[in-house]
């Protein structure tokens, strides 16, 4: 495609890199920029015709710019993002938490307390069917004794002399 | 002189054996009067067979009642009853404080009371006996009664206290194992 058939606005930043480019083109044998500065005048030209599109550009997004601005300023904050909540989100999770460590503390005490009683209470039916049959054992033991000084005493009558002992 | 080398291994031996029953022994206070503790422990076997065959019943009134009776006897003292007589006063208030606590509905006593009851059935000896599991629980159901008052700091000493009565038990049933 040629630039007669389809000539590019002045406007278009393509155009200087084809002025450019073309004027590269005219560089002589010996690699003098010989004609280079011939395109100044016309670049000069075309920044002119930018600089007079740009303010329109640049109100347009300067009027973007405004209306956005305007649309967070009027736009209704939420809730979350309330200027109270900054300074009441602490407070409450604080009251929160203090209301949290009460009310564990208040369950936790007579929770484990009975947890303790429910736990000796295993531990004494765990201990004590032993602890009955060394009853049974010793009681055992103590009727032998009995046995045996009953024994002793119907022997001491039967056989032993009347006043024998002091 | 291979006779008096004998006499030595035989009293050795004798002075072993004498150690080790005195060993077995320790703690435990031999009973003055053995009859006694005999009467005292058929008693309380015999309480306790009924009481079991009263709560199967369901009637937990009569179970209490009859502890109640066994409580108003005259417990032998340590010394006539021995180390044992001492358990077997503590088995019977056990039991009958547990059963008045899980049944406090049936013939009421204030907490007051259970405490001054659990007191008569600790006595003054309470820690003189060896560790034994029925001491452990009256500690352990003073605990609970003395809860129920408020005083926790108490409570607190009084499971402690069976805890540390427990875990030398535990000890003793492990080392025996």
């Amino acid at each position: 495609m040629t630039r007669e058939q389809q000539p590019s606005a002045v406007t278009d930043p393509g155009w200087e890199a084809e002025l450019r480019a073309g004027a590269a083109q005219d560089l002589g044998d010996d690699g003098e920029p010989a004609h280079v500065g011939s395109v100044e005048p016309e670049l000069a030209i075309v920044r002119l015709l930018l600089h007079a599109q740009a303010p329109a550009e640049l109100e347009a997004a300067r009027q973007d710019a405004i209306w956005a601005e305007l649309a967070r300023a009027t736009a209704k904050t939420p809730w979350w993002r309330a200027r109270w909540v900054f300074w009441a989100a602490p407070a409450l999770a604080a009251a929160a938490a203090v209301l949290l460590v009460v009310s564990v503390r208040i369950d936790a005490g007579p929770g484990r307390d009975d947890a303790t009683a429910e736990l000796l209470e295993q531990q004494f039916a765990l201990l004590a069917p032993a602890a009955r049959a060394d009853v049974a054992k010793r009681v055992d033991g103590a009727r032998q004794t009995l046995r045996g000084e009953l024994l002793a005493a119907a022997r001491g009558d039967g056989s032993a002399p009347a006043g024998g002992a002091p | 002189m291979k006779r008096s080398g004998l006499t030595l291994v035989l009293g050795m031996l004798l002075g072993s054996g004498a150690m080790l029953a005195g060993l077995a022994q320790a703690g435990r206070l031999a009973p003055a009067r053995p009859d006694a503790l005999v009467a005292l422990a058929q008693q309380v076997e015999v309480a306790h067979r009924r009481v079991d065959l009263l709560l199967e019943q369901g009637d937990a009134a009569a179970a209490i009642a009859t502890l109640e009776a066994l409580r108003q006897q005259r417990w032998p003292s340590r010394e006539d009853g021995g180390d044992l007589g001492v358990e077997l006063r503590h088995d019977v208030y056990g039991r009958l404080v547990r059963l008045r606590l899980d049944f406090p509905d049936v013939d009421p006593v204030p907490d007051a009371a259970l405490l001054a009851m659990l007191d008569e059935g600790l006595g003054a000896d309470a820690r003189a006996v060896e560790a034994n599991p029925f001491t452990a629980r009256l500690v352990a159901l003073r605990g609970e009664v003395l809860e129920s008052l408020g005083r926790d700091d108490d409570a607190l000493g009084a499971y402690e206290e069976a805890l540390e009565l427990n875990r030398t038990l535990l000890e003793r049933e492990l080392e025996g194992m």
